[in-house]
């Protein structure tokens, strides 16, 4: 997102904002509590530990969504680039790619227990294969030819793939990151639902609440976070890598 | 032609095959309460009144679904579009975007159920929640990819923008089209189980339901496997279309 | 941690030709001296008032006893925990007595050990605009439940049948996660749905003269039966773990007396394990209307602990009828009660 886009950005917010207090004046705290009132239930739920446990809770996403981007990429490469690798690894990542993780929770449960292994488990189901698809998308588009002509000067495997490969790519395992992230974080809360600990079980609790408004904070607050790493996942990708930065700014 | 595409059938089928061997393996460690093999889950198939059922209720899930991914589709791939050329809209709308993003579907439920309902058309309405997002991402990317070479012709020849969409701006992405077509079946897919298990539970997430309560864990297996396999058709399906499509394309530009 | 998960896990490896030679060589070295063993419970997602007396003997009189602090981990589906039992990932399980005995029909080696709660607190709340009373249920309206033939199911259907009410114009749905359920009551798509008593006076409390308890099942049934305590019949074979079953009965009833006996025994637990919101700022007497509720109309909370074979028989047929079990469970082979007696006899009336 660039800078000069700013009020923009703003605007766009201010708007959201402004639908939501207004639906939530009529609608009424018990069915959707406007912002005023979301704002107002911080305090309670920071009273409640709601800032530790979702440190516990990202710290936790994070081990599972390392995992699915050390996988997930690679296999995502290698499919691209390996005709053989496309056909016994694609039905793989079609099927796996529409299993609800909230249908699997249950036997995830059985198999993994209800701790950190769980979790981790259920985030790599959710993000990994999306990651994947996105690594997929990207190796596949890379031009033969460049690779040809790179080869034909005498690179080497490896250098092939760090000057021509990785650059073309860079983008989209950004964008794959992004995206697995989101699935990650929601997979995360996700679970931590079913087994009432730590975030999740917050929001599992908050759903006797006269009003919705603890609820909705909860929600914010995930927003919030996926909105700053998200942003953190996209500095980190300019600093990487400056080309990425050229390489959207000609789209 | 012919010839390659079978022996290229061959591989996927081996693959499948495998991991099937490979569950098969890794079930024997496991009491049936938890994971029962796959034969088991075959055996289950051969009832006729229990396919009988499964069929009804394949049909209504896929009803629901392709409802619900058609309004998201027809929604988000215009707004993408339209997005995608105006940079100040697209910043307007990413952030509140993305925020929506977080947030976990399950914890959608309560708030779909005031507005759209138990049934259908809370279910659709799910559906579309957890799709629209994904495919308004692709399109937009893909609309933001437009080489400007080719709206610069658009504008020269006069063209209104309702023709610019549809003759140059649409044609132009569709590669992303399909993309944005296969992530948000996908995500169509996985809505419409999350919404037949979490709203009234009906079709396969209630068959789904019937099953985990009386313990039929193989029950449960044959409804995960046919939404797996749903998922694969799909996805080759519209892996053929997009084949076709983008070749008469390629033959129409040149 | 448990031996049964980890031996599931061991086996899986071996099976995919991993681990082969090292699973082998774990059995030998398991500790023989092991003579207070660490639990691995599994309870429900959610603990509220009633379950109270039960969660604070876990958490104080049973580690009091000498006992490592178990581990309790919370599953939000009695049919999970149950299936965790009848795994044996788990030592002891909460979970709904029906879908206990219908594991059991369909071959889970388990067995029911004991109550969490005698009775229940789960209450009908209906919407008042269109149901004040049980026999408004007559006339049509649409029930969310979890899932058909579970216990808060049977809570509407018994009452009815017990009062001659005609049922055939219901239309019962099921809707998995009681934030659904609530979210539907409230939008008013649905009319009644089960709930806790302490979670029907919050949402009483949110919105006036919306809603009311139409059926509290204690005034219908002597001895309801909902929650039991589970065991995997391999966790019963060794006598460390049997003494700790019948110190975690002993601790568990000896906290249902002081509960009856002192609302402040209850309150301080209610504030440091109930999970629901506002728990920790509850009042004693703020609590003194539930817990009279509780403990002097249901006697959710019995002083002999409450698990007695003759209210299994004499539930048996309403559980039939509603098509909740088969019936072909042996009650003999699936109840141990000899625990709880073993409890009671130590601890003296």
């Amino acid at each position: 997102m660039r800078r000069d886009m700013l009020p923009w950005n703003l605007l766009g917010i201010v708007v959201a904002l402004g639908a939501w207090e207004i639906g939530g004046r009529m609608l009424g705290d018990g069915l959707l509590a406007p912002p005023s009132s979301v704002l107002a239930a911080f305090p309670a739920l920071l009273r409640d530990g709601m800032a530790e446990a979702l440190g516990t809770a990202m710290l936790q996403m994070l081990v599972g969504y390392a995992c699915a981007l050390l996988v997930g990429i690679p296999l995502g490469v290698l499919m691209g680039r390996s005709r053989m690798a496309d056909r016994l690894l694609h039905p793989w990542l079609s099927m796996l790619l529409v299993t609800s993780t909230a249908a699997l929770v249950p036997l995830f449960i059985l198999i993994f227990g209800t701790g950190m292994a769980f979790c981790g488990a259920l985030v790599f189901m959710a993000s990994a294969f999306y990651i994947m698809l996105t690594a997929y998308q990207g190796a596949r588009g890379i031009d033969r030819r460049l690779m040809a002509v790179a080869r034909s000067f005498g690179a080497t495997r490896m250098q092939a793939f760090r000057m021509v490969l990785l650059p073309g790519l860079f983008p989209y395992l950004v964008t794959g990151a992004r995206v697995g992230l989101v699935h990650a974080i929601r997979a995360m809360v996700m679970a931590q639902m079913f087994v009432m600990v730590g975030f999740g079980g917050l929001i599992a609790q908050s759903g006797f609440d006269a009003s919705t408004a603890g609820l909705l904070a909860l929600l914010v607050t995930i927003m919030l976070v996926s909105l700053a790493l998200n942003r953190a996942l996209d500095a980190t990708g300019h600093r990487l890598a400056p080309w990425y930065r050229a390489s959207k700014a000609g789209h | 032609m012919r010839l390659r595409g079978a022996s290229a059938g061959i591989w996927p089928a081996l693959s499948i095959l495998a991991g099937l061997l490979l569950w098969q393996l890794v079930s024997l460690g496991f009491s049936d309460f938890i994971l029962p093999p796959p034969t088991a889950v075959l055996q289950r198939l051969g009832d006729p009144a229990y396919l009988a059922e499964l069929g009804a209720a394949l049909a209504a899930s896929l009803g629901t679904m392709l409802a619900g991914f058609a309004i998201a589709f027809a929604v988000a791939v215009p707004l993408g579009t339209v997005m995608g050329r105006s940079p100040r809209l697209a910043a307007a709308v990413e952030p509140v975007l993305t925020a929506f993003y977080a947030i976990p579907p399950v914890a959608l439920v309560p708030f779909v159920v005031i507005w759209f309902g138990l049934f259908v058309e809370g279910r659709i309405a799910l559906i579309v929640l957890m799709s629209l997002p994904d495919i308004l991402v692709v399109t937009l990317a893909g609309a933001r990819d437009i080489p400007p070479r080719l709206i610069a012709v658009g504008r020269s020849f006069g063209a209104s923008p309702a023709q610019m969409l549809r003759r140059v701006l649409l044609p132009a992405s569709l590669p992303f089209l399909f993309a944005a077509m296969r992530v948000g079946l996908a995500r169509a897919i996985t809505g419409m189980i999350t919404a037949e298990l979490f709203l009234a539970a009906a079709a396969l997430g209630g068959m789904m339901k019937t099953s985990a309560e009386a313990f039929d864990n193989a029950g449960v297996f044959v409804i995960v496997v046919l939404v797996c396999l749903l998922g694969l058709a799909v996805q080759s399906g519209v892996r053929r279309l997009e084949r076709r499509m983008l070749h008469w394309h390629m033959e129409e530009n040149r | 941690m448990n031996l049964t998960r980890r031996n599931a896990l061991r086996n899986a490896a071996l099976a995919g030709g991993i681990l082969t030679a090292g699973a082998a060589g774990l059995a030998p070295w398991r500790p023989a001296l092991a003579a207070k063993p660490k639990l691995d419970i599994g309870i429900l997602g959610f603990s509220l008032a009633i379950h109270v007396p039960a969660i604070t003997a876990l958490h104080q009189g049973f580690p009091a006893e000498g006992y490592p602090e178990p581990s309790l981990t919370r599953i939000t589906s009695m049919r999970v925990v149950t299936q965790t039992i009848a795994a044996g990932a788990s030592n002891l399980g909460e979970s709904d007595a029906i879908s206990a005995l219908r594991a059991a029909e369909s071959g889970a080696d388990i067995k029911l050990v004991g109550l969490p709660y005698a009775n229940t607190s789960q209450v009908y709340v209906a919407n008042a605009a269109k149901i004040k009373s049980l026999e408004d249920f007559a006339k049509g309206a649409v029930v969310a439940v979890n899932s058909k033939g579970d216990f808060t199911h049977l809570l509407l259907l018994g009452p009815l049948a017990k009062h001659d009410i005609d049922a055939s114009k219901l239309t019962v749905i099921e809707i998995g996660g009681s934030g659904g359920r609530v979210a539907a009551l409230r939008a008013g798509r649905v009319d009644a749905v089960p709930v806790h008593l302490d979670q029907a006076q919050q949402l009483m409390a949110a919105e006036p003269g919306k809603f009311n308890i139409v059926i509290r099942p204690w005034n219908e049934f002597e001895n309801w039966i909902s929650e039991a305590w589970i065991v995997p019949s391999s966790f019963l074979g060794n006598p460390d773990n049997e003494r700790a079953l019948v110190d975690v009965l002993k601790a568990q009833i000896a906290s249902f007396r002081k509960a009856n006996a002192d609302l402040g025994y209850f309150a301080e637990g209610y504030r440091n394990y109930a999970t629901i919101s506002n728990a920790k700022e509850a009042s004693d007497d703020s609590l003194r209307e539930i817990w009279q509720s509780l403990s002097k109309e249901a006697r959710a909370w019995p002083e002999d602990g409450g698990f007695r074979r003759k209210d299994f028989e004499a539930m048996m047929p309403i559980w039939k009828r509603t098509g909740a079990i088969k019936g072909s469970v042996d009650l003999d082979k699936v109840l141990a009660t000899q625990y709880v007696e073993q409890a009671l006899q130590e601890l003296g009336a």
